[in-house]
């Protein structure tokens, strides 16, 4: 499917202007979501700090083993007397107050390097993802009532200052839905994290990308849910959160202009990313009931052979008499004999 | 965007995707599944010729949807007829003559689905149950 239909672009009281933008062909691209998922997966382990237990955990005892011969392990006992501790083991894994197994160290390998090529595959594929409206309702946003998806609007949108405008823009575009969606799913973390400082878990609401810095952000960064990015600054972990493809974007419309430049069609190479073509699908039509029902696959196609199998009825030859004389032809002669007997 | 990927993206992946431990079926809560089940088939997103039937918010009339072609643009994609709720073969007709154009995926499931809900929607008449006299 690598027809690219015109794409409305609404003002911010949601009516259709008369600017008609083609779409772009990043969402044309092929949706990968093994990818994705590998790469978010990747690049999510890069905002990671070091932790580690401290080097002398568990050692700082002047514990020395007592060697053989006085009954009991040979694990290192603590020196001295006048206290529980001393005669104690200490020092290993399994003694109290001891080291743990392995301690961990600062030098874990906490980040990972991705291909540049692949990161830029991923980051097309979750645009694409997010235009095709079956995979951005399958992620959980609402979009009954949304005018058109990918939804671009006007660029005053950028020009919004204050949060105000922005709730209005969200209501009348039919998009509030789903920041409602994430005003109900606020909770409690589960487990110890509520106590560091990570207290609440909410759903992600809607993506607003736009084409030229301004104040966009912080007419909207107290929306909860909402997220706000430069289109030449695109991240993966927003635009497909989790791996998962199909985060509901809302484009400005410089932006949406400004995608053909980032990231190239079939025909002309990306302006802005040095050496990148959008990459190209495995098979150009996936569409299974389109290839089977096409002329080519029908003319070379012999006729599906049916086979009328009628199942074979078992009838008991003791109560159907020509079956018996069939198996065993000297019953006709007892038959007629018995016959007989009963006349006389 | 071809349904065969779609459903390949979303068959494992969903938020309307239910299952439960124990439970080998898997089922699907979106609009458009009439059986409510996880296939491809049935699946309620990725189909372009779908029907959905509910019940109303007063919960007195059948509301049939259909999708439309207009698949990119959510707000017009949906075409809903409501069918009352007292006349329920009247209704079964209706629903019949809706399904008849998508006998791949509706056909029998949408007027089974019509008769459930038509009989969820019969009002009761309540009798009263006089206690047996001591």
């Amino acid at each position: 499917m690598t027809a690219r239909p015109l794409v409305t672009v609404y003002n911010e009281k949601n009516e259709a202007t008369a600017s008609q933008i083609k779409l772009p062909a990043v969402f044309r691209a092929p949706i990968r979501p093994d990818l994705v998922s590998f790469i978010h997966d990747q690049i999510s382990k890069n905002k990671r700090q070091a932790r580690a237990v401290s080097t002398e955990a568990g050692k700082q005892s002047s514990a020395e083993s007592w060697g053989t011969g006085r009954a009991v392990a040979r694990i290192p006992r603590v020196r001295g007397g006048g206290t529980h501790r001393s005669g104690q083991a200490a020092c290993g894994n399994m003694c109290r107050g001891g080291h743990m197994f392995a301690p961990l160290k600062v030098w874990r390998r906490w980040h990972r390097r991705v291909n540049v090529a692949q990161k830029r595959y991923a980051i097309t594929s979750a645009i694409a993802a997010s235009g095709v409206p079956s995979l951005v309702q399958a992620r959980g946003h609402v979009v009954d009532n949304v005018a058109e998806i990918p939804f671009v609007v006007s660029d005053k949108v950028e020009g919004f200052r204050k949060t105000k405008e922005a709730v209005s823009f969200l209501r009348r575009s039919h998009l509030w839905a789903d920041v409602e969606k994430v005003y109900n799913s606020k909770r409690y973390r589960a487990g110890v994290g509520k106590m560091r400082n990570r207290r609440y878990k909410q759903k992600l609401g809607p993506l607003i990308i736009y084409g030229q810095d301004s104040a966009i952000a912080r007419a909207f960064r107290n929306i909860p849910g909402v997220d706000v990015l430069n289109v030449e600054r695109l991240n993966l972990l927003k635009v497909a959160p989790g791996g998962h493809l199909g985060r509901l974007i809302i484009w400005t419309e410089s932006a949406f202009k400004k995608l053909d430049a980032i990231y190239g069609t079939p025909s002309t190479p990306s302006e802005l990313k040095k050496g990148f073509v959008l990459p190209t699908a495995k098979m150009a039509n996936p569409d299974f009931s389109r290839i089977i029902r096409s002329e080519e696959v029908v003319n070379a196609v012999r006729r599906a052979r049916k086979v009328k199998s009628t199942p074979k009825v078992h009838h008991n030859p003791l109560k159907k008499f020509k079956l018996m004389a069939a198996l065993n032809p000297y019953a006709t002669v007892l038959r007629d004999a018995a016959h007989k007997k009963q006349k006389v | 965007m071809s349904s065969d990927i779609a459903w390949q993206i979303i068959r494992n992946n969903s938020s309307f995707l239910k299952t439960r431990k124990n439970v080998p079926k898997k089922f699907s809560t979106e609009k458009f599944n009439l059986m409510s089940v996880n296939s491809q088939r049935f699946n309620g997103l990725i189909n372009d010729k779908a029907i959905d039937i509910q019940i109303t918010g007063d919960g007195k009339s059948l509301k049939i949807s259909t999708k439309s072609k207009q698949v990119q643009k959510p707000a017009s994609s949906v075409h809903t007829t409501t069918v009352r709720g007292n006349n329920p073969r009247a209704a079964l007709r209706k629903v019949a003559r809706i399904a008849k154009g998508y006998k791949s995926v509706a056909g029998q499931p949408a007027q089974r689905r019509a008769s459930q809900l038509l009989r969820s929607l019969k009002t009761h008449k309540s009798t009263k149950k006089t206690g047996k006299a001591e």
